[in-house]
């Protein structure tokens, strides 16, 4: 019996390609045996003859509509084609032929071709990744008759498709119910599964432009972007066509899986991706039962029958690379458009390895030999160590239960992720970290300074001096002898932020990141430098913020990409923002450097250099040089650069105006309300100098005058140097422990007691309530701090600082009950001559037990406590707050990450993938 | 060009006006936690006395190891508006009303006459102690050195000592572990741990319950007693020491003495420095006249870690003096000196004693010639209240004053100042520190973190 053709055309809004398609159609070589012109257009197309229906309809509700009133039979065919669609005149004979091969093919693809070049293939079938991807895996290649031969295919296109009409019955034909981009696939697995075969017939042809899945049909066909609908389809099919048993899993799954991929995409630099991804896992967690709905009349095979239809691990390679190619490739063109590899021709300086610079590093490490890491811990200062254990650094990072004092759920100060992340690299011995970045704090600011004045010279000798007057800042210097990780750290990270935020911004020397890929690299690092930056010095984070916004509105077409930059800042400032500025109305402590804080009051200008030392006389040769810099080639970035510095020196007068409330960590130290060092932000007003002096170097064209300029400057970092190498430190070497043994033991086998340190200062008495395993650099807590007032309020302390007071006096008053209530396992009470009264005090009390005269000072045990008595309750260092800081970070940190290169290797020149077995020749 | 020079005026215009014509004035950023005033009671108030010297051997000296105090020792003090005054023979504790020093003070003599024991034995009522430093004795031959431990407690308390040589800690068995029972004296002959010893310094630690403790230094040349004084307690070590109330007298006679007899030597005015941290202490003492009237002399020397030495305070004129030290590492330190009563020497300690703003009071031994030496170490000129009577006292100087004997003295003082109060009696020489000590009570402030 002849075969009947119905051909459906399926107009949506498109009518001069609807126009186009319907001539195809009439010119075909076999006529179809009738048209049918289905408009689902908002308006009606002028197009005869033509059948309206709902501009809401999905593609299946429209073919079902189309089909109601035909014959369904073996031998009634229904050619499917799209408005955007151009089917080529043997198109319709090529898959008619194809038919003849076999009684179980119903459905039959054609090989579609792409509108600008109709001699490129865009798709040849379709199938999915063993992980259930949607995947085209012949596209992109020029169509020389190499995949002239029928073959069985996973799924096929809607577009051009032709099914047989009983087929399509049979199966239940287009399902509404799913995603648009998995209607195709669905209606191939149905096919297949009720034991019919789909094939692509390649010399069957037809122009496709794609319109859907370029996302450009007006009217939300897709429902969201293409990305999003991709992803629905994917999350579709599983729900649909996977066993019951694994779909039900993979939606179990399903939050996790879609946490997973967003962090994926951050590692393969995609972010764009990741509202996709959210979306599309919420949309297939909440409609869960549509999907399984679905599941009905989906074919009595089962899914794995497909899996030799599947895409090979080397296809789903192949087919990402080509992505990510074609994508580069756009970028590329529109990086030449704006211009921005022009500079990338201008000179190359030399690497840092080229540089000489390693010898500067060595250099550096030997003047700093006084912090040679011979000390397991640092102590004075400003510094305390850091707890002996990862864990417990961990549990203090983030907003969650503060073990302080009696304990609080609040926020910890974000430099306490700092304080995690340089544990974390020695996280045997997390002390080691902090004594090592000492020692290596100048070669490392060295480093970071190189780089950053790449962005403004190229020659080497310009950077080597100008890095190395940054890593002899009297700011920085005194910083490593007093121990302030915070202005250490800011110190180092600074010229690295710069140089990540110039790069991200395409500003500098350097140009500008040549691919989207790289760009969000810098994004990333950028982000992280400037939240490490925040935390360790919150004005220094200011300047950054503002020099970021001056940047994103120079380079506006940046904006979408600088935008975020700020963001894990945001994430780890937004717990103590919220405290400090709701919860106590206390905006400006947020100002307030993190850990012990220093008593020195300075003014702005002893900040920066030392006036009484006559060592640091000779850096006003920068300070000339910098000035000079205003009167070369260039003048005007020299006066912005200067402008910032004024600012930057405004600042530091600000913040030194501040007095913070110090607690008693600081209060140990000797401090009753710290100050702002200022060295970090002298740190941004000494990189304006030096760069504005590097600035000033590079534009000078006469050797002469250039060679006596490096000599004087050279000459001028020797005191400087001097001065780094015999430098007195405030700090000593001290072992990991800041308790007595005896309670760092107990607290390693995990008890709730306490320990009770209490000093006597001049009429009063001052007592830390900690852990057993005693105060350490991360019990520095800003929020507790500007919240002394309210805590020392509470009834707890008021009983607590009775007995104390009674215990003090040895009055024999002192209530044992209150402190067994409040878990006080042991009394400290540390070796000074004012402690003297109260040493014999405590001696004489009858609720204390004589623990011993330790290192750390007298010790008692309280009667009637034992650590087996209280064991650990184990508080979890969790929150929900923390998760999001920590998966923001976390994200910021693999979107950092710089990917490898993806670069086609020689063995990947094939534009041929190779036939899997499984394919048929027909 | 003008563009860049106007650029450069601009910049340099406002550096400088930020630098010189800007001030912001400071600001406190947050409240700061001022803890909670607690209202406490005192504990009951006691100071305890050593009681008469002891003496080994008994009275008759024949009983070797057995320590034995021997006549009487007069105890005259104050609580509140009460007089105290008794004689004891042996130690005792006294309960008080009052609180502090400047209300609760007692001091104990003793002109001993005896066959093994000469001189004059003069010191402070003191509430207990748990940790004390002993700057002062001698184990030399016809010296003997006693740690006297009062424990007036119901609790029983263990000792240990610690004592540093000229050479560093000096090890030995049963320095650790020393009990001192309740309601008991015990008495140390330091002989035991540093026989022979003529320089050391002793520190001692109780844990269990606060003790009265005390160094009893006596010197026997043949048995003719020389010397016999009742040494109280050091303060911690400071790396600026003051030591009031060296009063020199009878110089002359005393060189005499040395110069003829060997045995005399230690009749000499010297200075026993002590460095107990572990970094060698260097320090310049300065023996500074009373008024500038007379001059005394400077030293310079180094003391190495752990250990002690003595300094020869050589050509002292006969003066009233006192002794400032400077050092680069915390030390302690106390003077020695001699006077000649009845043709013997009589040796007196001058202890350290801590600079502070004195609000105390003393009592003066009834019958005794008795003057108050008050050094000002500070670069501050203040002055000081005598019951109601003031006085300045100018920066770096000390000032003597003339006491009566058997009398209450009220001492207040505007900037910090070190006292002690020189006793003579029948030229036996005693120095007693004016202590400032108070009960933890009242309102009390306490910051709980």
């Amino acid at each position: 019996m002849a075969k009947q053709v119905t051909a459906i055309l399926v107009v949506h809004d498109e009518a001069v390609l609807a126009q186009r398609a319907l001539l195809a159609i009439q010119k075909q070589t076999v006529s179809p045996d009738r048209i049918l012109v289905m408009d689902s257009s908002k308006s009606p197309i002028d197009l005869q003859p033509t059948v309206r229906v709902s501009p809401k309809s999905r593609l299946g509700e429209i073919v079902n509509e189309a089909i109601s009133d035909l014959e369904v039979t073996e031998d009634h065919w229904i050619w499917l084609v799209h408005d955007d669609s151009e089917p080529k005149p043997t198109a319709l004979f090529e898959l008619l032929q194809a038919t003849e091969n076999s009684e179980t093919i119903a459905l039959v693809g054609p090989m579609q071709l792409s509108t600008q070049d109709n001699r490129k293939i865009v798709q040849l079938g379709l199938t999915l990744s063993r992980f259930g991807e949607l995947i085209s895996p012949i596209s992109g290649q020029l169509d020389q008759s190499q995949h002239d031969r029928v073959s069985d295919a996973f799924a096929i296109s809607t577009s051009g498709m032709l099914v047989r009409s009983d087929v399509y019955e049979k199966v239940g034909g287009l399902n509404s119910k799913v995603p648009a981009l998995a209607e195709d696939f669905d209606f191939s697995m149905r096919v297949r599964r009720h034991g019919f075969r789909v094939v692509v017939a390649p010399r069957a042809k037809i122009v496709h432009g794609g319109l859907s899945l370029a996302g450009k049909r007006k009217g939300g066909w897709l429902k969201g972007s293409p990305k999003t609908a991709n992803r629905r389809a994917v999350i579709s099919l599983h729900l649909v066509h996977d066993s019951p048993v694994l779909a039900l899993l993979y939606w179990l799954l399903l939050p996790l899986l879609t946490i997973y991929r967003v962090f994926w995409r951050l590692a393969e630099k995609r972010p764009g991706h990741i509202g996709a991804e959210l979306r599309a896992g919420f949309w297939g967690f909440l409609t869960m039962p549509k999907q399984l709905a679905s599941r009905a009349n989906a074919g009595h095979l089962a899914t794995r029958t497909l899996k030799p239809l599947r895409a090979s691990w080397q296809e789903v390679t192949a087919h990402r690379r080509a992505d990510l190619e074609a994508e580069e490739s756009a970028n590329s063109l529109a990086a030449f458009e704006r211009g921005d590899h022009e500079l990338v021709l201008e000179e190359r300086g030399k690497n840092f390895n080229q540089a000489a610079g390693w010898i500067f590093v060595a250099l550096f490490l030997a003047l700093s030999w006084k912090t040679f890491p011979l000390a397991s811990a640092l102590q004075g200062g400003s510094a305390l160590p850091l707890a002996q254990d990862w864990f417990s650094l961990f549990a203090r990072a983030g907003a969650s239960w503060q073990p302080i004092g009696t304990g609080f759920f609040g926020p910890s100060d974000p430099f306490n992720w700092v304080l995690l992340s340089l544990g974390s690299l020695t996280f045997w011995a997390p002390n080691l970290s902090l004594v090592l970045l000492l020692w290596t704090a100048k070669a490392l600011a060295f480093m970071t300074a190189w780089k950053a004045l790449s962005l403004i010279t190229v020659r080497a000798w310009q950077r080597n001096v100008g890095a190395a007057a940054y890593a002899l800042l009297p700011a920085l210097a005194v910083s490593v002898d007093y121990g302030e990780f915070p202005a250490i750290i800011a110190t180092i990270i600074l010229p690295w932020l710069v140089y990540s935020v110039a790069r991200a911004a395409g500003l500098g020397r350097s140009g500008s990141a040549r691919s989207d890929s790289r760009t969000w690299s810098w994004v990333g690092l950028s982000g992280v430098l400037l939240a490490i930056l925040g935390a360790a010095s919150p004005p220094a984070a200011m300047l950054g913020l503002v020099a970021l916004a001056l940047v994103a509105f120079t380079k506006i077409r940046r904006f979408g990409y600088l935008l975020w930059i700020p963001l894990p800042l945001a994430v780890i400032y937004l717990p103590l923002f919220s405290y400090l500025v709701f919860g106590l109305g206390q905006p400006l402590a947020l100002l307030a450097e993190p850990t012990v804080g220093v008593t020195t009051k300075s003014s702005p200008l002893e900040a920066l250099i030392d006036i009484a030392d006559w060592a640091t006389w000779p850096l006003a040769v920068i300070v000339v040089c910098a000035l000079g810099s205003l009167l070369v080639k260039r003048w005007v970035v020299s006066l912005v650069l200067a402008g910032f510095g004024v600012l930057a020196f405004a600042t530091l007068m600000f913040t030194q105006s501040l007095e913070f409330t110090a607690d008693l960590v600081s209060a140990k130290s000797g401090l009753s309300s710290v100050v702002s060092s200022g060295h970090s932000v002298a740190a941004v007003v000494g990189l304006v100098l030096i760069a504005l002096t590097v600035h000033f170097l590079s534009s000078i064209r006469q050797k002469t005058v250039l060679v006596l300029l490096a000599a004087v400057i050279s000459v001028s970092l020797m005191p400087s140097s001097f001065i780094a190498a015999t430098g007195t430190s405030q700090l000593s070497a001290v072992d990991d422990g800041v308790v007595p043994l005896l309670l760092q033991k107990q607290a390693d086998q995990g008890t709730d007691l306490r320990l009770l340190v209490v000093n006597q200062s001049e009429g009063e008495l001052r007592a830390e309530i900690t852990e057993l395993s005693g105060t350490h650099l991360e019990d520095s807590n800003l929020a507790y701090r500007f919240a002394g007032l309210r805590t020392s309020q509470s009834t707890e302390n008021q009983q607590l600082a009775q007995v104390i007071a009674d215990l003090a006096a040895g009055n024999g008053a002192a209530n044992g009950e209150t402190l067994i209530a409040n878990q006080i396992g042991y009394i400290l009470v540390p070796n000074k001559t004012e402690n003297a009264n109260l040493v014999s005090s405590l001696e004489s009390s009858t609720l204390l037990e004589g623990a011993g005269l330790t290192p750390f000072g007298d010790l008692w045990r309280v009667v009637g406590t034992s650590a087996e008595n209280v064991p650990s309750s184990e508080q979890s260092p969790w929150s929900i707050t923390k998760i999001a800081q920590l998966m923001a970070l976390l994200g910021f940190v693999l979107l950092a990450i710089p990917a490898r290169p993806r670069v086609r290797r020689v063995k990947d020149s094939t534009i041929f993938i190779d036939q899997s077995e499984s394919e048929l020749d027909v | 060009m003008f563009k860049r020079l106007l650029s450069l005026v601009l910049v340099v215009g406002v550096g400088a006006a930020l630098l010189t014509l800007v001030e912001i004035p400071r600001l406190q950023i947050g409240s700061v936690n001022e803890g909670q005033m607690v209202s406490v009671e005192p504990k009951q108030p006691q100071l305890i006395c050593p009681g008469p010297v002891y003496v080994n051997g008994g009275d008759t000296g024949l009983k070797l190891g057995n320590f034995t105090q021997s006549g009487l020792s007069v105890i005259s003090g104050m609580d509140g508006r009460k007089p105290l005054l008794s004689n004891e023979f042996a130690a005792r504790t006294i309960d008080g009303q009052k609180a502090d020093s400047r209300e609760f003070h007692a001091v104990q003599s003793q002109l001993a006459r005896q066959k093994l024991a000469g001189g004059l034995a003069a010191t402070n009522c003191i509430p207990g102690q748990n940790e004390a430093w002993f700057v002062a004795g001698d184990n030399s031959v016809g010296r003997e050195a006693l740690l006297i431990l009062v424990n007036p407690s119901t609790v029983d308390a263990t000792v240990s000592l610690q004592i540093l040589g000229t050479d560093g800690p000096i090890q030995g068995a049963g320095l650790s572990g020393i009990s001192a029972p309740a309601g008991k004296v015990t008495v140390l002959p330091l002989a035991a741990f540093a026989p022979k010893v003529s320089t050391f310094a002793v520190q001692v630690s109780s844990r269990g319950a606060a003790l009265g403790m005390w160094l009893q230094q006596k010197t026997i040349r043949g048995l003719t007693p020389g010397g016999l004084d009742l040494v109280g307690s050091s303060p911690d070590a400071q790396k600026t020491v003051q030591i009031p109330g060296l009063f020199i007298r009878a110089s002359e006679a005393l060189r005499t003495l040395a110069a003829n007899d060997l045995d005399y030597g230690d009749t000499k005015t010297y200075l026993r420095v002590v460095a107990p941290g572990n970094k060698d202490a260097t320090f310049t003492a300065q023996v500074q006249g009373a008024d500038g009237a007379s001059f005394g002399t400077v030293i310079q020397g180094t003391v190495a870690a752990g250990t002690v030495r003595d300094f020869e305070l050589n050509d002292l004129a006969d003066g009233n003096y006192i002794v400032q030290i400077d050092s680069n590492e915390p030390v302690l330190a106390s003077a020695s000196f001699n006077r000649i009563a009845s043709g013997q020497p009589d040796l007196a300690w001058a202890t350290a004693v801590n600079a502070t703003k004195l609000n105390a009071g003393f009592v003066t031994v009834p019958g005794a010639f008795s003057r108050l030496s008050i050094a000002n170490p500070g670069e501050r000129a203040g002055s000081f209240t005598l019951n109601g009577r003031t006085q300045t006292i100018p920066a770096a100087s000390n000032v003597e004053v003339i006491l009566s004997g058997g009398t209450p003295y009220q001492l207040t003082s505007t900037v910090p100042v070190a006292a002690s109060t020189v006793i003579d009696i029948s030229s036996a020489i005693a120095v007693v520190p004016v202590l400032d000590y108070r009960s933890v009570a009242g309102q009390l402030r306490v910051i709980v973190r």
